[in-house]
């Protein structure tokens, strides 16, 4: 622990906290209710970053609810985590969200799942969904998993189904909903509502049927680009927690691995931004250029998508000659067919005007919200998680972080572009350094009761899994994707732009939200139910 | 009589191979891709499955059908029209046949407007919007142009600045990217078409392919005219020209990127009204 570490401890515990646990990267205080705002603040004002907060139910361990707040420290690379009790019958907690607006929506998730009364701010419901029962919060241990409450249907038509998708359609195939009110063509302000196909995976890893040896498996199931990320950010969470040494050539085929998803998902993010300004060309050169790669990662695991190599203490598949051969081979490829469309790219006029001075997150903006990923780094903040807090093998690995300050949606697109090159050069040195040995611990064992936080820099940002350990699975596994982190800050990108502009910019960020939208509305007198899809049309359907 | 015959030939013959072209376009769009792509003729089929399908009225049916219906003939006239016009106008005069030509194109114009306003959904509403946005930025100097490249005689640097100016127009006029503002599928989720479907939208897709023949037809006229050609001659060489011209439009519109409503028609504007001022006093200049 460093000395800006101690002095900083001091200090929390001179505002009233009280230090329960200091780890290698962690420190842990606990904080009366009354004070958590003064403590939150000084946290913030020293430059740290909220990374999420968690509602817990420990009731059956020390007999409270518990919401911990994670905050950042990315230039001492530690995790401050406070943790705030209060009992059943006084649920409350003040909010933060003055002192730390990125709190906003952690803050009431865990009034939602764990059912601790946020004071001080409006509350509104942000996961449960509307016919979800009052007073029933998931999340509580006392909620069993495979429980179904009785839906609240009401009685008549909910009156949003007259507007049920907003003015306007941004056109990412996934399930956002945002409101974007315009005046003529211009965004005078947004809403968004998310969360449809919540699939409340933080429970069902608490189920009976999962263990912590299978959890990686679901875990990697949470995004269908970057899953690996969750994968290897649950597998550490648990190494962390559990004292876990994990072998280094493990470690180096984890980083490789990462690396490669990272490539495949902005050449992804890339093509898409293409075909969103109308630059089909450059849309499907992206996604052929990318084939290599999704070959390669179906080659290095089996899988072109969904790896599933990711165990605890290790990893289920090794690297031959062969193998780091193919890597080399196929790197050189896509550097060289990347470089030439990027070139093609950014020379269409239309590209370069149209994300140029579009879509601007001030670095204010981007502070006050802890924007993560290549949206922080496009608005001027260097966080880079494996840089700040390093992890598996990129502490052997020397790279380039890139960094922009304009904060708009050119930015955003030359910090990805710039990462795919820097992380083919980081896969190049992964492979030349690869130790020997094995890839996995023979056995391992994971006390209960043992807290851990992991981030990983996903390709969207920092992704963040805090673990509670319990008996054969996790007493509470908190997930924080980086997109979660990022959505707020589009409201503050996207007012007074164009709309014809607000589809880059909420691809930008390069969302995340989850599978098959639709929005059912029970219709109690004729019994049927009616389906809206995204693209505005109303069909009907049996029931 | 002769004429009449002639141009009804042409303009089938037209309306036939427009979609053929079209497929040839989405051919040429895969093969750069690096795609396959569809068949040649899959405009074709995909016309022919549209209009089997069970016909469904849109909110704000009647116009809406009335304005898709107009439209369409407005463009199979103005395709007659521009066929029919050098059989039997003498070049530098300007009669009642050019007159009618510039009406039926502004009016289809016109008519996708109201079609988009009378469908009752904000993004077509919006679409119908920029459709306007776009026309007054362009056709006005369309107008001027072939007008210009009509009655303007014997004046070569003056007709080579029109037939710039018409070329211009003319590519807007086929709403390809960057100027496929008012369906802008990302954006706007097919704005003006957002809700047809079947056999109306059929009628649609072939209003879009007609105006893109349209459009390559009247660029490939002032390139014959200007080169000299009027009457038989002008007519088949600008039939055999038009889809090189069609392959142009569709190289172009595949190598760039869609513009932003309020760049797009500055952009136009910026270029258009020098380049007219400039087209002007050349014709002063007598040149």
């Amino acid at each position: 622990m460093t000395e800006s570490v101690s002095k900083l401890i001091e200090e929390l515990k001179r505002l009233g906290g009280r230090v329960e646990e200091v780890k290698d990267r962690e420190v842990y205080l606990v904080v009366g209710r009354d004070n958590l705002r003064s403590l939150a603040k000084a946290l913030y004002s020293t430059g740290a970053y909220l990374k999420t907060c968690a509602g817990v139910d420990e009731r059956q361990v020390q007999g409270v609810l518990s919401i911990y707040y994670i905050f950042g420290l990315d230039e001492l690379g530690v995790d401050v985590v406070l943790r705030v009790p209060v009992t059943e019958d006084d649920a409350k907690i003040p909010t933060i969200v003055l002192e730390v607006p990125a709190a906003d929506w952690c803050e009431l998730e865990a009034r939602d799942m764990v059912g601790v009364e946020i004071t001080g701010r409006p509350v509104r419901r942000l996961v449960l969904p509307e016919d979800w029962p009052e007073g029933i919060h998931p999340l509580r241990k006392d909620f069993d998993y495979s429980a179904r409450p009785p839906r609240r249907f009401r009685s008549e038509l909910p009156e949003e189904v007259g507007v049920p998708l907003g003015p306007y359609h941004p056109a990412l195939h996934e399930p956002e909903y945002f409101e974007l009110y315009v005046d003529g063509e211009k965004v005078v302000d947004v809403v968004y509502r998310g969360f449809h196909v919540h699939r409340g995976i933080e429970k069902l890893a608490e189920s009976p049927r999962f263990t912590y040896k299978q959890i990686p498996f679901l875990a990697e199931r949470i995004c269908g680009i970057c899953g690996f990320v969750h994968s290897s950010c649950y597998v550490m969470a648990v190494e962390r927690a559990a004292g876990i040494e994990v072998p280094e050539r493990a470690e180096f085929i984890r980083s490789i691995v990462l690396e490669v998803e990272r490539l495949h998902s902005h050449l992804l993010w890339l093509g898409v931004a293409a075909h969103l300004l109308g630059y089909d060309v450059g849309f499907m050169h992206a996604w052929r250029i990318r084939e290599h790669v999704m070959v390669l990662a179906e080659y290095l695991t089996g899988s072109r998508k969904t790896y599933g190599i990711n165990i605890i203490g290790g990893v289920r598949r090794d690297l031959n000659v062969d193998k780091l051969d193919r890597i080399l081979k196929t790197l050189a490829k896509v550097r060289e067919e990347f470089v030439k469309l990027v070139e093609v790219m950014l020379s269409v006029p239309q590209i370069k005007l149209r994300a140029s001075g579009t879509g601007i997150l001030s670095r204010s903006e981007a502070r006050a919200l802890s924007v993560v990923g290549p949206v922080a780094r496009a608005s001027g903040l260097y966080r880079d998680i494996r840089k700040d807090y390093p992890y598996f093998a990129y502490r052997e690995v020397s790279f380039k972080v890139p960094l922009y300050t304009e904060g708009d949606n050119l930015a955003r697109v030359l910090v990805r572009v710039e990462e795919v090159l820097e992380s083919i050069e980081i896969i190049k040195q992964l492979v030349d350094k690869l130790p020997g040995g094995p890839v996995a611990v023979e056995s391992w064992d994971v006390p209960p009761y043992r807290r851990a936080v992991a981030a990983i820099e996903a390709p969207r940002g920092e992704d963040v899994h805090f673990i509670i350990t319990g008996v054969g699975k996790p007493y509470r596994w908190r997930v924080r994707a980086p997109t979660y982190q990022n959505i707020p800050a589009l409201r503050a990108m996207l007012r007074g732009a164009s709309l014809a502009d607000a589809p880059l910019t909420i691809a930008s960020i390069d969302p995340c939200f989850s599978c098959t939208d639709r929005l059912v509305v029970y219709d109690l007198r004729t019994g049927s139910r009616r389906v809206l899809r995204i693209a505005g049309g109303v069909s009907a359907c049996p029931l | 009589m002769l004429h009449s015959i002639l141009t009804l030939v042409a303009s089938l013959v037209g309306v036939v191979l427009a979609p053929v072209y079209d497929g040839l376009e989405r051919k040429l769009r895969a093969a750069i891709h690096t795609r396959i792509g569809p068949p040649v003729l899959q405009t074709w089929y995909d016309l022919v499955k549209l209009f089997s399908k069970e016909l469904v009225i849109p909110e704000g049916g009647t116009w809406c059908v009335l304005t898709l219906a107009l439209e369409i003939t407005a463009l199979v006239a103005s395709i007659a029209l521009l066929n029919y016009i050098p059989l039997v106008t003498i070049p530098g005069v300007v009669g009642v046949e050019v007159a009618a030509f510039i009406a039926l194109l502004t009016v289809a114009t016109a008519l996708t407007m109201v079609r988009a306003v009378a469908q009752n959904n904000v993004y077509s509403v919006v679409g119908g919007f920029r459709e306007f946005t776009l026309a007054l930025s362009s056709e006005p100097f369309l107008v001027f142009s072939y007008l210009a490249l009509v009655a303007g005689g014997e004046r070569p640097v003056f007709r080579i600045s029109s037939l710039l100016i018409l070329t211009i127009c003319a590519y807007v006029l086929s709403s390809r990217i960057p100027y496929d503002i008012a369906e802008a599928e990302p954006e706007l989720s097919a704005g003006v078409n957002i809700e047809l479907a079947g056999p109306l939208l059929g009628v649609a897709t072939m209003s879009t392919v007609l105006r893109r023949f349209l459009a390559a037809e009247l660029t490939a006229l002032a390139l014959v005219s200007t080169a000299g050609f009027w009457s038989y001659q002008a007519l088949v060489l600008s039939l055999a020209l038009t889809p090189a011209v069609w392959v142009v439009h569709a190289l172009v519109s595949i190598l760039l990127g869609r513009t932003r409503v309020d760049v797009g028609p500055r952009t136009l504007l910026l270029t258009l009204f020098p380049l007219s001022v400039v087209t002007i006093t050349i014709y002063g200049l007598g040149l």
